[in-house]
């Protein structure tokens, strides 16, 4: 499965940046990630009604499964806030960079908004190759480390796009986890970013 | 994040249904891998194309890349910690 990632992600990249591809592909990439999405994340949805071992994780757990999205929350924050002056960044900004948890879209526009362009393209950024991150890391994650690992690297991305990979790499073992986590995750972001925001000098 | 919970439920809505076929349920898993390989293509051809992020990858990518990283560890690293030491061993057991 991790090859399968790499190669298309990567085949993806290098054939973009070429750009040889016809403008009509490019003009309605948007609407094919859309429709891909969709399609995908029903597929995940019917696994969910039709596999009854998919909520066990979740029902054998009863409410401490809230401990992984805050888990998930509380170690991508003190991970920033310990290494961010490794890449030139002060532990506030590695906070409110690293609080976006892969939802870059609303990193770049909030960040840019509130702390300026450059820290806002280096959220925007960091929270693309954080995805990215979480899709070639998932499978080794999952069979080294177990589960709870694979969902939290997802971050906020666990409920959409790594959902669907999370889904491929446990046959809907960890679909429940995913949405749980993510939706927590979804949930918190649009309130740290602007929180931690405060802080910069 | 709308969309997402309509796809959610068209599909568990769809996947309840008694009727559906078993030719649709047994061909779900293959269909879905070929989906996520369109996916992830057209998303790298998303990332690639944009002279914004190709510029920016090239100035300030290593200071992306590392934020990644660490933030990416981090939530991976606390998160198997308390699932180690902290929620019961049984369950885990297939993976």
């Amino acid at each position: 499965m991790t090859r399968s990632v790499v190669i298309a992600l990567g085949s993806g990249i290098i054939i973009g940046y070429l750009g040889i591809l016809p403008e009509w592909f490019l003009d309605n990439l948007d609407l094919l990630i859309q429709v891909a999405l969709f399609a995908l994340v029903a597929g995940v949805g019917m696994g969910l009604a039709r596999n009854r071992g998919a909520w066990q994780a979740i029902r054998a757990l009863g409410w401490p499964v809230l401990l992984l999205p805050l888990t998930g929350l509380a170690g991508g924050t003190a991970a920033a806030l310990l290494f961010a002056p490794l890449f030139g960044l002060s532990p506030v900004q590695g906070i409110t960079v690293a609080s976006a948890f892969g939802w870059y879209s609303l990193a770049g526009v909030l960040v840019t908004d509130l702390a300026g362009p450059a820290l806002g393209i280096t959220a925007f950024l960091s929270n693309i190759m954080r995805e990215i991150f979480a899709f070639l890391g998932a499978e080794t994650l999952y069979r080294r480390l177990g589960g709870w690992a694979a969902v939290a690297a997802g971050g906020a991305t666990s409920m959409d796009t790594t959902l669907v990979v999370l889904n491929q790499i446990s046959a809907g073992k960890l679909s429940a986890l995913g949405l749980v986590s993510g939706f927590i995750h979804t949930l918190c972001v649009p309130l740290l970013i602007p929180f931690w925001a405060r802080f910069l000098g | 994040m709308l969309l997402i919970i309509l796809a959610l439920a068209v599909g568990f809505i769809f996947g309840s249904w008694r009727k559906l076929p078993q030719a649709v349920a047994s061909r779900a898993g293959s269909i879905m891998r070929l989906g996520l390989v369109v996916l992830l293509f057209a998303m790298g051809v998303s990332i690639g194309s944009d002279p914004q992020v190709i510029g920016a990858l090239s100035r300030l990518g290593v200071q992306a890349v590392g934020m990644a990283v660490i933030s990416t560890a981090g939530s991976a690293l606390l998160a198997h910690l308390v699932e180690r030491l902290f929620i019961e061993r049984g369950e885990d057991v297939e993976s």
